[in-house]
């Protein structure tokens, strides 16, 4: 059940993004990427990952994916220009893009089959699936997770290994503390950014005033 | 309730202490926040257009401030010395308490870069404050500052940043704040037109970027690149690592990083940007923020993969891919920049060209890292391991972005003060400009012979030890193998030679058509056609002639200096 989920969803993604790419009209790629948005977001929440897939949901599909269309809706007779440009090259882009995807194919699942780690009666196994790995980043290597534990033992008990969120209230708990803990510096950095951002879209957006307009807002202002 | 959630206040308790010593090797990158945040504000009190370089003036102290404090945390390397320390990590991962990862690093390495960047940015708002492009926008001139404090910023954070995400996002904040300070003239439709392709092929190259930094953690299941070597190292004694995955995510991250530097073939913007740019903002492209992603790209590839103690052999031969890519962007670089008629354009091939130097400095980096773990296979030598600081890739490095920042902001602020006067870029235009402006016409002429590399100037003295660096035979089974590199980056400086000559033809040789005169305003012209500048525009071009010609001649101390970086931090 919960493959078949999967697949529909991965179906539903790659499926928009296909038609995203090959659509003659404009109008049509900005609503298949909706599809896309949307079938990212279905991954994510298979993946645990519940608030990320409401940020897409509200930033991608509600903010950025309108403000597309809207975009597109807007612009005069945008809908009958062909966007498709050099059609010459589209083989050897073809081309180049399988090859690419057969090269990440090989690299991914090369990791998956090579890849073991002890399960929790101390036997070690054979890791098949991608998802699994990332909840014991630290088995094998110098520092390991347990003497982290041990430091955090007496003052909090010993967390779970596996940070699992079924059942959980969510990941968003956990990713408000990580923001104020261990990712402290990037979050104030992209605090820095978005005014940067802020600052540079009204600079370049506003309307400039004429040399009048601009002598008479000074006069004005003394 | 979950029972991992900890009761934040004992949380904070525990966190407090460790906030408080990274705050306190945080002061120059407070400092341009907060200055970031106080230029803004001062913008908004200003309200005369003239008087909003008063935002410039600030912007400048800003900036000499956290140049001294970055001095500070400088810590020279005395031999011998138990209490000397590499560096602190700031900002470590306080949930795992594990000292030895974190956000970023204070260590000579990255003060050497911070202070080559602050530097480079108060030149920056000097020329700025002289150019006529940014005059001619006096009313956002406010912002203009304020957004170079925060590129600064950005700049400062890409060399020290240890962690993946801390990479992404310093280069995101260096990256956003470029493409806004590209477009600035607005009216003019050639900077619209260089911001616009600047944020498609950074977009783009970022794009690739986190992907790749998504494929590293996926494989090792941690953002730090501490603990991605950690994780490799112990994959790679296990054989447990799988190549072909490793690759593309690493090829994929140098898409970001190179992009930065403008290697090949990610420098499709570059002419353009350059061409369009204020000439002050192209400047500060050329040099700091090459500077700054050259720091994170060798701090990217020395920390991040590890050497093999036993065989001497790097888990990636990534040595191998820099230097195809070096020879590429050199050669690629200098051939486009032949064919150039306008001189921001040419300038910019070039910049390619000496991305390209840098790249074999850093597959030098790569060979001293064979070097260093033969000399540890085979045994604790004293006597070898001065010649593997000294004779290091890294100190050619940033021996080279010392010469470059001189020479190359040199020879754009020239180029800038000729745009003044003549409103023209073209190299046609400037026939017989000798006669015109004597200063200017020899300044420039120097600046260009030395980011050809000839002795007396600071730029050979770059070269030679790109050079040697290069050529320095491998102390133990005394192989060079990139004798062929060496070999190219020759060619193509005879190459370069050729059209850095040709300026200097036009200036010194051709004579002024009468018909094709540029448009000189009437004003600037002198009664003998010559071309006159304030006092204070000829003195600042002393600031940046003095080093170039001093430095080439007694450039030990810069020799020394960058000596004492190679020490890393938790890589000694």
């Amino acid at each position: 059940m919960f493959d078949i989920i999967f697949y529909i969803f991965g179906a539903i993604t790659v499926g928009g993004a296909l038609v995203t790419a090959f659509a003659r009209n404009i109008v049509y790629a900005a609503f298949s990427l909706l599809f896309t948005f949307f079938g990212i977001a279905g991954l994510y929440i298979m993946a645990n990952a519940d608030f990320l897939a409401v940020t897409q949901l509200l930033v991608y599909v509600g903010g950025i994916l309108i403000l597309l269309i809207f975009g597109v809706m807007l612009t005069s007779r945008i809908g009958t220009v062909d966007i498709r440009v050099g059609t010459g090259s589209r083989w050897v882009a073809g081309i180049m893009a399988l090859g690419l995807f057969a090269i990440l194919c090989a690299a991914f699942f090369g990791t998956a089959a090579t890849h073991t780690e002890k399960s929790a009666d101390g036997k070690s196994q054979v890791v098949t699936s991608w998802a699994t790995h990332a909840t014991r980043p630290w088995s094998g290597s110098k520092w390991n997770q347990d003497a982290t534990t041990e430091a955090l033992k007496p003052k909090y008990g010993a967390p779970d290994e596996v940070k699992s969120n079924e059942g959980s209230s969510g990941t968003s708990v956990e990713i408000g503390t990580l923001f104020l803990t261990d990712y402290l510096l990037p979050f104030e950095v992209i605090s820095v950014l978005i005014l940067v951002s802020l600052l540079g879209a009204t600079m370049i957006a506003r309307k400039e005033p004429t040399k009048e307009e601009e002598a008479i807002a000074e006069s004005v202002s003394v | 309730m979950n029972p991992n959630i900890i009761n934040p206040q004992e949380l904070a308790k525990l966190f407090a202490p460790l906030v408080k010593t990274s705050m306190s090797h945080f002061l120059p990158e407070t400092i341009l926040t907060v200055g970031f945040l106080l230029a803004i504000i001062l913008d908004l009190l200003i309200k005369k257009s003239s008087q909003k370089k008063l935002t410039g003036y600030f912007a400048l102290i800003v900036l000499a401030a956290a140049f001294v404090t970055s001095w500070m945390q400088w810590q020279p390397y005395v031999e011998g010395s138990t209490t000397w320390k590499g560096g602190s990590m700031i900002f470590p991962y306080m949930t795992t308490l594990i000292p030895q990862i974190g956000m970023a690093v204070v260590d000579n390495f990255a003060v050497f870069f911070k202070l080559l960047i602050s530097l480079s940015a108060m030149l920056i708002v000097l020329m700025s404050m002289l150019s006529r492009e940014v005059e001619e926008r006096g009313r956002h001139n406010g912002e203009y500052f304020a957004l170079l404090l925060a590129l600064t910023l950005g700049m400062f954070l890409m060399p020290a940043a240890t962690d993946l995400v801390m990479m992404y996002i310093s280069l995101e904040l260096v990256s956003i704040t470029s493409y806004i300070m590209v477009g600035f003239m607005k009216e003019n439709s050639r900077s619209s037109e260089a911001s616009m392709k600047y944020v498609l092929f950074g977009a783009f190259s970022s794009g690739l970027m986190i992907y790749g930094f998504s494929i590293l953690y996926g494989l090792t299941g941690t953002t730090s690149i501490v603990g991605i070597q950690a994780v490799l190292q112990s994959g790679m004694e296990a054989h447990t690592v799988n190549q072909l995955a490793l690759w593309v995510g690493v090829i994929l991250s140098l898409a970001g990083m190179g992009y930065k530097i403008s290697a090949a073939p990610f420098h499709f913007w570059t002419p353009d940007v350059y061409e369009g740019a204020p000439i002050p903002i192209t400047a500060l492209l050329s040099v700091a923020s090459k500077a700054g992603g050259f720091g994170l790209l060798m701090r990217f590839l020395m920390f991040g993969f590890p050497v093999d103690f036993q065989t001497g052999k790097l888990l990636l031969n990534w040595p191998l891919v820099v230097a195809v890519l070096a020879a590429v962007t050199m050669t690629l670089g200098n051939f486009a920049a032949l064919r150039q008629s306008n001189i921001k354009r040419m300038l910019a091939y070039s910049t390619i060209a000496h991305a390209g130097y840098m790249m074999v400095g850093l597959v030098a980096v790569g060979s001293g890292l064979f070097m260093l773990a033969e000399v540890r296979s085979v045994g604790f030598h004293k006597e070898l391991l001065p010649h593997f600081y000294e004779m290091s890739g890294m100190v050619s490095v940033m021996i080279y972005l010392v010469a470059y920042l001189f020479t190359n902001l040199g020879a754009f602020y020239v180029i800038m003060l000729i745009a003044n006067k003549i409103g023209s870029e073209e190299i046609e235009d400037y026939k017989g400009f000798a006669k015109k402006s004597p200063l200017l016409a020899v300044s420039l002429g120097i600046f260009l012979v030395s980011l050809t590399g000839i002795p007396l100037t600071v730029g050979f003295i770059g070269k030679l030890y790109i050079f040697s660096s290069i050529l320095t035979a491998d102390p133990i089974t005394h192989a060079t193998p990139w004798v062929w590199l060496a070999v190219v980056m020759v060619l193509n400086s005879v190459v370069s030679l050729y059209y850095y000559v040709r300026v200097m033809q036009a200036m010194f040789i051709k004579q002024a058509d009468a018909q094709t005169a540029p448009l000189t305003s009437a004003l600037s012209v002198g009664p003998d056609g010559t071309l006159s500048y304030s006092l204070i525009s000829k003195i600042f071009i002393f600031a940046f002639l003095v080093p170039t010609i001093v430095l080439g001649v007694y450039f030990q101390p810069v020799v020394d200096f960058t000596s004492n970086v190679v020490r890393f931090f938790s890589l000694q």
